[in-house]
């Protein structure tokens, strides 16, 4: 049997929506075909008011974790999240998007063959919500000539393209190297080149695995939008470069120097 | 007098070789240059088979002024090769086998390099007009067949106004009721008998999950340009799909590449069988296939209604949209469970079990009835002898 724990990051004011009934729901669906092995939900919150703790909800085992680290950003939130995990693998998930309802099914049917693989990526469909466009990330390691094997996300492979997800990812528990908060939108980058460095394997099982909404009005990637310029956007993947080969979060940031302070 | 008890004794001694196993079983075949054909590996199976069955089997083929690979190295060592005069048969060593190459072969434009007998049988290709009429102006004494893997071949050579009864050809080994059929509408006088070709244990379905690979099985390059640039046109979304050209490979590594991948487009229209498809269905492909000229038993249901083991298509517009929903599908795993369940159905047929059985069943017969027809004729001998000694 392989269980797995689903750690889903909530900001209070998200505890009550639809969207995140909709999450755990897909949760639930997913169940139902993903016969060998039990899904269970782990809520990571700021606190939990009046005091509700709900061992099954949907039909599935269902509880929340108070994070009391302070920090409620969302790295800090999962590798909060990933220290109560019992399972042997556990998998992240937004509270605003959802599985699709084989995504656990399917990964299992390329598991059984790939058993050293650490982490196992879905395909996963984006949704703009300025543009209401779709497309798919994780794909490109599906191409002819991206990647030096199929469907491996490698250190090469890394060096071509930094557009990875990780939201939907099956990670091995024991695997788990924590998030950077201090990478900011780099921060899936850093992790995926410090894992491959570390000689992890990371597959991308080529199925559609999850919804994934950006550039929804409040979350982190419209803010990373309206506040992150292109220039600086490069400035942090450069930054996740230079720290993939440290493990711990040495807190380094970006640095903009003016023109006239350069002279 | 004594003459006629020499033929009778030469005649029981072809029928106690037929019935020992010391004829020859000589199979006529073209030299594939390693390109790949679905006619040859219809030849090369047959003879393996009953080479197997423990017969002699002894593959003819006709090249002037054949040099060896050891000749043809020296000369290129020396400066002197030209690619014009490459006289080296090339068999089918590269892409079928090294034990379909270890067949004995014979070049029979070596001056008396060949001899045959009354007992020995041997297999024409349909294209080979030319050589049903030199083996009946020239008496071969041995039984003769046509193997017709596909009809469309027959009237290639076939000089205007000759069919095969002007070479004495009354027999034909083929693929399919269908191919049976096609002969017999224009050479009524043809017996035919049916060997279903199989499909060999090395397609199979793959110990790994299906990689997001579209194999294009197609004989013309263009059929799978035309297929992929129009599919990336349209579906750009779909950008990151990959694609393997399935020509001219070896038999095996075929397979493999076939394994390699989750759906395979066919576009073989003028196919006398469909080894492709059924190849592709084997290694746990889905297949989607433009629907061919000719439609096989395994196409179709009782009622005649094309299978849902292969997701069909009758005009190569309509390719890219199929394939990119099949792809949709695929990616969600909601290919319907039908197409997994004809497709089951279907990878039962032409097996290797049933091959065996068949060939066996093919060699008994033919000589069973090479056997009865020398019986007739030194029965023949004798009644004419009696008669005459009673006259």
């Amino acid at each position: 049997m392989k269980d797995i724990t689903v750690i889903i990051p909530v900001l209070d004011k998200q505890l009550d929506s639809v969207e995140l009934t909709n999450a755990v729901k897909s949760v639930r669906d997913c169940q139902e075909f993903y016969t060998d092995g039990k899904l269970k939900v782990l809520i990571v919150v700021e606190k939990v008011e009046n005091g509700f703790d709900y061992t099954q909800f949907n039909g599935i085992p269902f509880k929340y974790i108070v994070n009391d680290t302070g920090n409620y950003d969302y790295c800090s939130q999962i590798n909060f999240g990933v220290k109560h995990v019992d399972t042997e693998y556990f998998s992240i998930l937004e509270y605003d998007d959802y599985y699709t309802k084989k995504w656990f099914k399917m990964f299992n049917d390329y598991y059984v063959t790939n058993e050293d693989v650490s982490i196992f990526l879905p395909i996963n469909i984006i949704h703009n919500a300025k543009t209401d466009e779709r497309e798919f990330v994780n794909d490109i390691i599906w191409s002819s000539g991206f990647a030096n094997e199929l469907g491996i996300i490698d250190f090469d492979s890394l060096q071509q393209s930094g557009s990875f997800n990780l939201t939907g990812g099956i990670f091995k528990t024991s695997d788990w190297l924590g998030y950077k908060p201090s990478i900011k939108v780099a921060f899936n980058y850093e992790y995926l080149l410090r894992a491959t460095n570390k000689k992890q394997k990371i597959f991308v099982v080529p199925k559609e695995g999850y919804h994934h909404e950006i550039f929804k009005d409040g979350s982190l990637s419209s803010y990373y939008l309206d506040n992150i310029n292109d220039d600086d956007n490069m400035k942090w993947f450069e930054l996740a470069k230079r720290e993939y080969a440290f493990d711990e979060d040495r807190n380094k940031g970006i640095v903009n120097i003016k023109e006239d302070e350069l002279q | 007098m004594a003459k006629k008890e020499e033929v009778l004794g030469r005649i029981e001694n072809e029928i106690t070789k037929l019935k020992n196993k010391e004829f020859n079983f000589f199979f006529f075949t073209v030299d594939s240059k390693n390109v790949p054909s679905g006619s040859v590996v219809y030849t090369y199976e047959l003879a393996l088979a009953l080479h197997k069955l423990g017969y002699n089997v002894t593959m003819l083929y006709q090249l002037e002024n054949e040099m060896n690979p050891k000749q043809k190295a020296k000369l290129i060592e020396k400066g002197n090769y030209n690619p014009m005069d490459d006289n080296v048969f090339c068999g089918v060593g590269d892409w079928m086998g090294q034990e379909y190459a270890d067949l004995p072969h014979l070049n029979i434009a070596k001056k008396n390099a060949w001899a045959t007998s009354p007992a020995d049988i041997l297999f024409i290709p349909e294209a080979f007009a030319g050589l049903m009429s030199q083996t009946y102006v020239y008496k071969i004494p041995c039984q003769r067949y046509v193997l017709m893997y596909n009809f469309d071949y027959v009237t290639d050579m076939i000089p205007w106004g000759s069919s095969w009864l002007n070479f004495g050809i009354r027999d034909c080994i083929t693929t399919t009721d269908l191919q049976a059929k096609l002969i017999q509408d224009v050479m009524p006088f043809v017996r035919t008998t049916v060997l279903n070709p199989y499909i060999p244990e090395y397609f199979r379905k793959p110990i790994k999950p299906n990689k997001l690979v579209v194999n294009v099985i197609s004989k013309r390059q263009s059929d799978v340009k035309k297929l992929m640039k129009t599919f990336y046109w349209k579906y750009p979304v779909y950008k990151f799909v990959a694609f393997k050209d399935c020509r001219g490979l070896a038999r095996e590594h075929y397979a493999e590449m076939l394994k390699d991948g989750a759906i395979t487009v066919w576009i073989d229209t003028e196919t006398p069988f469909g080894f492709g498809a059924l190849e592709a269905m084997r290694c746990d492909n889905i297949v989607i296939g433009k629907i061919p000229e000719n439609i096989q038993e395994w196409m179709v249901d009782e009622n005649d209604e094309l299978r849902d083991n292969v997701i069909w298509f009758d005009n190569m517009s309509e390719a890219p949209d199929i394939l990119a929903d099949v792809v949709g599908s695929w990616m969600q795993d909601e290919i319907p469970q039908v197409i997994y369940d004809e497709m089951e159905k279907t990878n039962n047929m032409y097996t290797k079990k049933d091959w065996d059985e068949n060939v066996e069943n093919l060699a008994n017969k033919m000589v069973e009835t090479r056997i009865i027809e020398l019986e007739t004729f030194k029965t023949n001998i004798i009644n004419n002898k009696e008669k005459k000694d009673e006259e």
